[in-house]
């Protein structure tokens, strides 16, 4: 039988090493291939929130033209036809009376109703699609929508405007936003809060403006936070890439955007103890300028 | 030759702890029950191996039967809490009881606590490899999310495994080496063991690094 003479030091020294380099491989390869499925995974999840996004633009996008459309219409078209009812009516007004008689109460009447329509065509119009452009900006629209609230006297509404440079500096996009997500605000706050008092104050912190909307109601209940209003809003904050914070008693929630994705993550969401300072509902909208 | 291995086994190896000890303490606000588990791991070897290390001028080989038994026990604590299927952590239930009865009975029966125990700690580390291959198997085969890199415990569990693998032959043929083999020759297999350390332990003060809370 021929003798074995190999040096058993040896063998244990090289199963060392060999196992530890099989294992080092081994733990490669793992780390390798999941990471791999990981990216593709990430990729999949990019691809996936950038068509989301790209939605979300169509679909604002379209609804701005077809709102600017409607808009158009009823500006051009039934605002002109009425303007010429109007002057019809006055035209007959006077051939039927004499100059000595006075207009005739059901011909004043008419006029006014027919006033008060252009008027209300005229808001409408403006509401759908604000004229913002080279010399209307957000200033302007929010002056506008402020005045017509106030004329309406279901509710007293302040605007504290900062310096307008920087308004009239944003792309009408932006301001379109920001003018949709304060309309939609103060439609809530008239609807559901009971509130007497709205203000919006601008003002502008390091390179962020900010837009803080505050009424004196009833703040959020269940329902109007698992709402349609807040999902526009915060559909078309995300999509000028604005920031903001909701608080009312017991509950404030902070929301940005993700850098990469572009869409709206919760930031902090600090139960109870905000907002013991005042009542109500206030939302600050914070956009890099 | 001699130098360095005095200074490496004596002086860095050991001391190499303090990395992910210091890491863990570091991050102790994000560190969750597996991770405390590994850092009372750290503290008990730590000290076991000063005490042996205080003691090399004699026999202090009992110290390493009883470092391996407290080692087996809470590194197969802590693959009880990380293994993600209910029978590996029943299984793992059962060993932490099992083990450190096999080590007494080894103790006191089967092989002399002034010899190395290579009964169980070469069972100790089939153990730890078998739940480090299971755990890193199941992480690429069944689960859908995540960065491995991301995942504190791939890098401590990739510790484990190189570790173990790489000692096992050391742990079965340890009495032979040490009776019949020369100085150079322990002292080079020493050096690489405590080259395994080290590599587990920068391995594990990453997996620390990487908690988040």
């Amino acid at each position: 039988m021929q003798q074995v003479t190999d040096n058993i030091y040896a063998l244990v020294i090289m199963a060392m090493i060999g196992l530890s380099l099989l294992a080092g491989a081994f733990v490669l390869i793992q780390a390798a291939a999941r990471n791999r499925i990981w990216r593709q995974q990430q990729k999949l999840l990019d691809a996936h929130i950038h068509h989301q996004q790209e939605l979300l633009h169509a679909i604002i996008s379209s609804q701005e033209e077809e709102r600017k459309r409607i808009g158009m219409d009823l500006h051009d078209s039934v605002s002109s036809t009425l303007s010429a009812l109007r002057m019809m009516i006055v035209k007959l007004t006077r051939e039927s009376g004499s100059s000595q008689q006075p207009a005739s109460p059901l011909g004043n009447e008419c006029k006014q109703i027919i006033d008060r329509v252009i008027t209300d065509v005229r808001d409408i119009a403006h509401n759908l699609s604000p004229p913002l452009g080279s010399a209307y900006f957000l200033h302007d629209v929010l002056e506008d929508l402020s005045e017509r609230v106030n004329r309406s006297e279901k509710i007293a509404m302040t605007l504290h405007l900062c310096e307008t440079g920087i308004l009239e500096q944003l792309n009408p996009m932006v301001s379109l936003a920001l003018y949709r997500v304060l309309t939609e605000l103060v439609n809530n706050t008239i609807r559901h809060a009971g509130a007497q008092q709205v203000n919006i104050l601008f003002s502008v912190l390091s390179n962020e403006l900010h837009i803080e909307y505050r009424d004196d109601g009833i703040g959020m209940t269940g329902t109007a936070r698992a709402g349609m209003g807040l999902h526009n809003i915060e559909s078309r904050l995300s999509y000028i890439g604005a920031a903001y914070t909701i608080d009312y008693p017991g509950m404030a929630v902070t929301v940005h955007p993700d850098a990469k994705t572009g869409t709206m993550k919760p930031g902090i969401t600090e139960a109870v103890v905000v907002n013991t300072l005042h009542k109500g509902f206030r939302m600050v909208i914070r956009l890099p300028v | 030759m001699k130098a360095f291995s005095y200074a490496w086994l004596v002086y860095v190896v050991p001391l190499s702890l303090l990395i992910p000890l210091i890491t863990a303490l570091l991050k102790s606000i994000s560190l969750r029950r597996p991770l405390w588990i590994l850092v009372g791991y750290l503290v008990v070897s730590g000290s076991i191996n000063m005490v042996a290390i205080l003691n090399s001028g004699k026999n202090n080989l009992p110290y390493l039967h009883l470092y391996t038994c407290v080692e087996g026990t809470l590194l197969l604590l802590f693959y009880q809490t990380v293994q993600p299927v209910p029978w590996m952590r029943q299984l793992n239930t059962v060993l932490i009881f099992a083990f450190p009865l096999l080590c007494i009975i080894n103790g006191l029966f089967l092989q002399s606590i002034y010899q190395f125990n290579s009964y169980v700690r070469p069972i100790e580390a089939i153990l730890l490899i078998g739940n480090s291959a299971y755990y890193s198997w199941y992480d690429t085969a069944k689960r859908e999310t995540g960065s491995w890199t991301a995942n504190p415990f791939n890098w401590i569990n990739a510790g484990f495994l190189l570790y173990f693998s790489g000692s096992l032959f050391q742990f079965i043929f340890s009495n032979v080496v040490s009776a019949t083999a020369g100085y150079t020759i322990k002292l080079l297999i020493l050096d690489i063991h405590g080259t395994l350390v080290l590599c587990m332990y920068i391995l594990m003060a990453i997996g620390f690094y990487k908690c988040n809370k």
